[in-house]
């Protein structure tokens, strides 16, 4: 689960410049897709009644591994930001003892025990003595997988690509650690603002969207990217739809052809769109969006962490896409 | 009348390799000590001596490719330290011992290059062409040096002896005075060696033409050298004409062995004869250890 | 060149008999010809990738915005259809560019191959392009939060990076006298493995959105500069360019090697810094506009000498030439192979120029191993 974009592309992106550079060697993101494997254990984890063989301290992972929990685990290692962020949103942050070093929300979060990201020190997280871990499965490397089997050390691998999935997992985690309640109503309450989102962009003429991950060279989001989706459920249509990766380097001259009538930048936790790459945005005038000045900004974390402040994330999206349509969400959920 | 300024003369000239020039020797190893000799304008001086006595060094900071760590050198009356690259240039043309090119310049180009110093410098930096004369020149050294006929072809596909010849058609296309050469003849077949020494000689009478040339013939050193300078060990042996320095003594105490040395039937001058068989009983001779 | 064989022989004066000195040099007529030639094929490479891009364009199309441009100036572009900003301000000024990169390097390239007396020296395979690309790195890292004093301070670094690495590798080269072919390529890769090391750590410590750029950038990536910054880069290639063949005959005698070199009257020292720093220069410029284009440097003046001789009079303005020809025609393939996403140039030219390598590699390595 949880992941941020960029780094998919990055690990891959070192593996193509170490080519170059002649030596190569970088790892690189170990992906597989197992799609019917993934619905029968989404049936598992929604807790569907012809999975009734399954005891109810055994949970089944979304890389099919079934987890006994003789009791409930209370040291929790997450190496996943969304996944800590479920942690603590489910009111489990006291219990989590080990974190990525991208782990900054909520802020408590980022004084406990760093134990890396892709790949997380191994010698640390034994040190923690955790009785589970919670990892993403885009981004746990087979070999830390097959180690922390080995010993011993219980791991739970997550995955989510929409916000059924999130929300799933969200209740997962919660029956796992004893705490299916909070677990429920945190999903519950993502589906129902969901919903809600649906209900209010359905039907409306969807403006063409440029996400602008990088812009020298410009790179962008494409089809099978999670904030593609995002997009497409915020009533948006994506100006790279078309485009044959998920993260492509797109043609300027797609973008001036295609006339993106919104542009989105993502951005870090301070930083804003800088003077220098607005400069360098006003320059294609003849862009929608530049004509009306619709540059947005959006916090990366809000889109780049399929947890459950995705629905910040997507009602951000929403506003900035059918901004005459709506007024601005103003009710944060409190967590 | 006044008397002509020597062509080089050189006083207490000492070098070593340091950390800029890095070549066999490691710093701190004099290749040359107190060397302090002339030489005169129109003379052809021959540079001997065994492996590692400094000839090689001496000829190169004579064409300062190298500079003198102590000592001095004067050219023509003015000091060479402080004269500009190819203000030396024209007055001094250097052939080394080996030609090392990786491109496939043509024979007329290479040769062409010995122009480079004689060459206006433009607007263009060195960019433009050579002009009509030094065309001309460089035609001229390439049929006195026989390589006229192998203008176009490559300096890759060219014999090793033909290639030398090259190289000294472009020391003579830059018209020096003075004309240094690094064993000249070590790659040539024996009638190109006589041609080349003839050449020199020609040359020498006719231009005037300085020529210092290091060399291990002593024959080919004795019969066409006005004076022969012996070093040792990094300095001066013996200078002086081919009879007073090629002797049965001088030879030994440098080469540390014995050789014959006679007459030359032909111009009377010393030649030098490797110690032969003991069959024929002429002179016993035992190298030294 | 083809024009070789349509010289007169009989007309161009056979003084002496025996040769032909339109064979043995490269004379005005002859330089002429070629660069002649050169320069209209890469009239006609740049008209003609106007053509191709991500979005059609047709060459009727092409002609009228052109001339509209011509005819109008830019002024009233606002008016004109999309088709007119992809053209004029997407689609021309990065051939420029691409043409003024292959050209930078290539030109590099044969002042280094001069300088190192060595036919398979290129800016990029022997790490200074990843040293410029380290100091650019740097000043992205440094300027992390203000692009604009990123954008200011990248070509100096990058600048400040070529000419340490040239400066390394040249101190390799020289300090066993003449070097093999393959230990200085060995010390080519070394130093770009050390570089791409410090790259890849500056990038870990970079914020993740950013560092992502920075590689993406890394890979070898033509722009669509602004007018302006076109007209910035032009002019230190321009001056670059031009001070290398200034020295174009002082480089010839370079190859001899540099006893030799001083002795027909090179100031080789001088001659020597002035390589590093226009090298080093123009490496800099053109890695910060495009981050890692390999090969371009090492293959084009190696073509181009097989068909006009080693002669840098000629070698290197015909070299940047082809070079900026053979970018110009990469960077096409670039941007319409996967439309209407782009593959970075850089993969383009080293998947084109790394298998001519290895093949000129083993070739040579007879002839040049000793």
């Amino acid at each position: 689960m949880l992941h941020n974009k960029p780094y998919q592309c990055r690990l891959a992106m070192w593996a193509l410049i170490g080519g170059l550079f002649f030596f190569g060697g970088q790892a690189t993101a170990y992906e597989t897709d197992d799609g019917t494997m993934k619905r029968r254990q989404q049936g598992i984890l929604t807790g569907m009644p012809f999975m009734a063989n399954v005891v109810p301290r055994t949970f089944v992972d979304d890389l099919g591994r079934k987890l006994y929990l003789a009791k409930e685990p209370n040291r929790l290692v997450s190496l996943a930001p969304s996944i800590t962020e479920t942690l603590y949103a489910i009111g489990l942050g006291d219990r989590v003892v080990g974190v990525t070093e991208f782990c900054d929300y909520p802020p408590e979060a980022r004084s406990k025990p760093k134990v890396g990201y892709s790949r997380p020190n191994l010698e640390t997280i034994v040190a923690l003595q955790p009785d589970l871990v919670l990892a993403p499965r885009d981004f746990i490397r087979p070999d830390v997988l097959a180690k922390l089997e080995q010993l011993k050390i219980p791991t739970f691998i997550v995955e989510a690509k929409t916000v059924e999935d999130i929300a799933s997992r969200i209740q997962t985690i919660g029956r796992m650690l004893g705490r299916s309640e909070s677990g429920d109503r945190v999903a519950m309450e993502l589906r129902r603002r969901f919903m809600e989102l649906k209900a209010r962009t359905e039907g409306l003429p969807r403006p063409r969207v440029l996400y602008v991950l990088n812009s020298q060279p410009l790179i962008t989001v494409g089809p099978g990217s999670f904030i593609d989706q995002l997009i497409e459920m915020a009533g948006g249509a994506n100006v790279a739809s078309r485009a044959p990766s998920p993260y492509p380097r797109l043609s300027m001259e797609a973008v001036l052809a295609q006339d993106p009538q919104v542009i989105i930048f993502p951005v870090g936790t301070s930083e804003g769109i800088s003077p220098g790459e607005q400069t360098l945005w006003r320059r294609w005038h003849t862009i929608a969006a530049v004509k009306t000045g619709s540059f947005h900004q959006i916090p990366s974390d809000l889109l780049n962490r399929p947890g459950p402040r995705i629905i910040l994330g997507l009602e951000k999206l929403v506003e900035i896409i059918h901004p005459e349509q709506f007024a601005p969400f103003n009710s944060p959920p409190d967590r | 009348m006044t008397p002509k300024p020597p062509a080089y003369s050189v006083r207490e000239l000492g070098y070593r390799y340091g950390t800029r020039h890095r070549g066999p020797s490691r710093k701190g190893e004099w290749s040359l000590r107190h060397v302090s000799f002339e030489v005169r304008d129109g003379e052809v001086l021959g540079l001997l001596g065994p492996n590692g006595s400094g000839k090689t060094s001496l000829l190169k900071l004579l064409g300062k490719i190298m500079q003198p760590g102590t000592g001095s050198i004067a050219l023509f009356g003015s000091d060479l330290t402080g004269m500009v690259q190819d203000v030396v240039a024209r007055l001094v043309a250097f052939v080394p011992q080996e030609h090392q090119q990786i491109f496939p310049f043509s024979i007329m180009e290479t040769v062409l290059m010995g122009r480079f110093p004689h060459r206006v410098r433009g607007r263009l930096g060195t960019f433009g062409g050579e002009g009509e004369s030094d065309l001309r020149m460089a035609q001229d050294a390439m049929k006195d040096m026989d390589v006229l006929h192998l203008a176009d072809r490559s300096i890759h596909d060219v014999s090793s002896g033909e290639r030398q010849r090259a190289i000294i058609a472009r020391a003579l296309a830059q018209q020096p005075r003075v004309l240094l050469m690094d064993e000249p003849t070590a790659f040539l077949d024996l009638n190109h060696q006589v041609e080349i020494c003839r050449i020199l000689r020609k040359l020498n009478d006719e231009r005037g033409l300085a020529v210092v040339l290091v060399s291990h013939d002593l024959n080919m050193a004795s019969q066409y050298c006005d004076r022969i300078m012996l070093m040792e060990n990094g300095a001066l042996y013996r200078i002086g004409t081919p009879d007073d320095v090629i002797t049965p003594d001088a030879l030994r105490a440098v080469y540390h062995c014995d050789v014959l040395v006679d007459r030359h039937p032909g111009s009377g001058l010393p030649r030098v004869t490797l110690p032969g068989r003991q069959r024929t009983g002429i002179h016993e001779s035992r190298p030294a250890p | 060149m083809a024009h070789d064989t349509t010289i007169n022989t009989a007309a161009t004066a056979n003084r002496t008999s025996g040769f032909d000195i339109e064979r043995s040099i490269v004379t005005h007529r002859r330089w002429l010809t070629v660069m002649v030639c050169l320069l209209c094929a890469s009239t006609a490479v740049v008209i003609g990738s106007l053509r191709f891009g991500a979005e059609s364009i047709s060459y009727t199309n092409v002609v009228d915005i052109v001339l509209l441009w011509l005819r109008n100036g830019s002024a009233r572009m606002e008016s004109a259809e999309p088709n007119f900003m992809i053209l004029i301000y997407v689609r021309l000024p990065r051939i420029v560019l691409a043409f003024m990169v292959g050209g930078c390097l290539a030109t590099v390239g044969v002042g280094l191959q001069a300088l190192l007396r060595n036919p398979l020296a290129d800016p990029y395979v022997l790490g200074i392009s990843s040293g410029a690309a380290l100091g650019a790195a740097l000043a992205m890292l440094i300027g992390a939060g203000t692009t604009i004093m990123a954008m200011a301070s990248l070509p100096l670094f990058a600048f400040i990076g070529g000419l340490l690495s040239i400066g390394i590798v040249y101190r390799i080269a020289v300090s066993y006298g003449h070097l093999p072919v393959h230990t200085l390529l060995l010390a080519g890769v070394v130093l770009n493995a050390v570089f791409s090391a410090l790259i890849m750590f500056i990038t870990s410590i970079m914020d993740p959105n950013r560092s992502f750029g920075m590689m993406s950038w890394l890979m070898g990536t033509l722009l669509a500069p602004d007018y302006p910054a076109l007209g910035a880069l032009a002019l230190y290639v321009g001056v670059g360019t031009a001070v290398l063949a200034s020295q174009s005959s002082a480089l010839n005698i370079l190859t001899l090697g540099e006893e030799s070199a001083r002795s027909l009257g090179v100031e080789v020292e001088r001659l020597k810094k002035i390589i590093f720093v226009t090298a080093a220069l123009l490496t800099g410029a053109v890695v910060s506009v495009s981050g890692l284009i390999g090969f371009v440097g090492m293959v084009i003046p190696h073509a181009v000498r097989l068909f006009v001789g080693p002669d840098h009079r000629l070698l290197l303005p015909a070299s940047a030439l082809v070079g900026g020809m053979f970018l110009v025609i990469a960077d096409a393939l670039a941007r319409t192979l996967l439309a209407p996403s782009e593959i970075p140039v850089g993969v383009v030219t080293a998947l084109a120029g790394g298998p001519i390598f290895l093949y000129l590699l083993t070739r040579r390595k007879g002839g040049l191993a000793s």
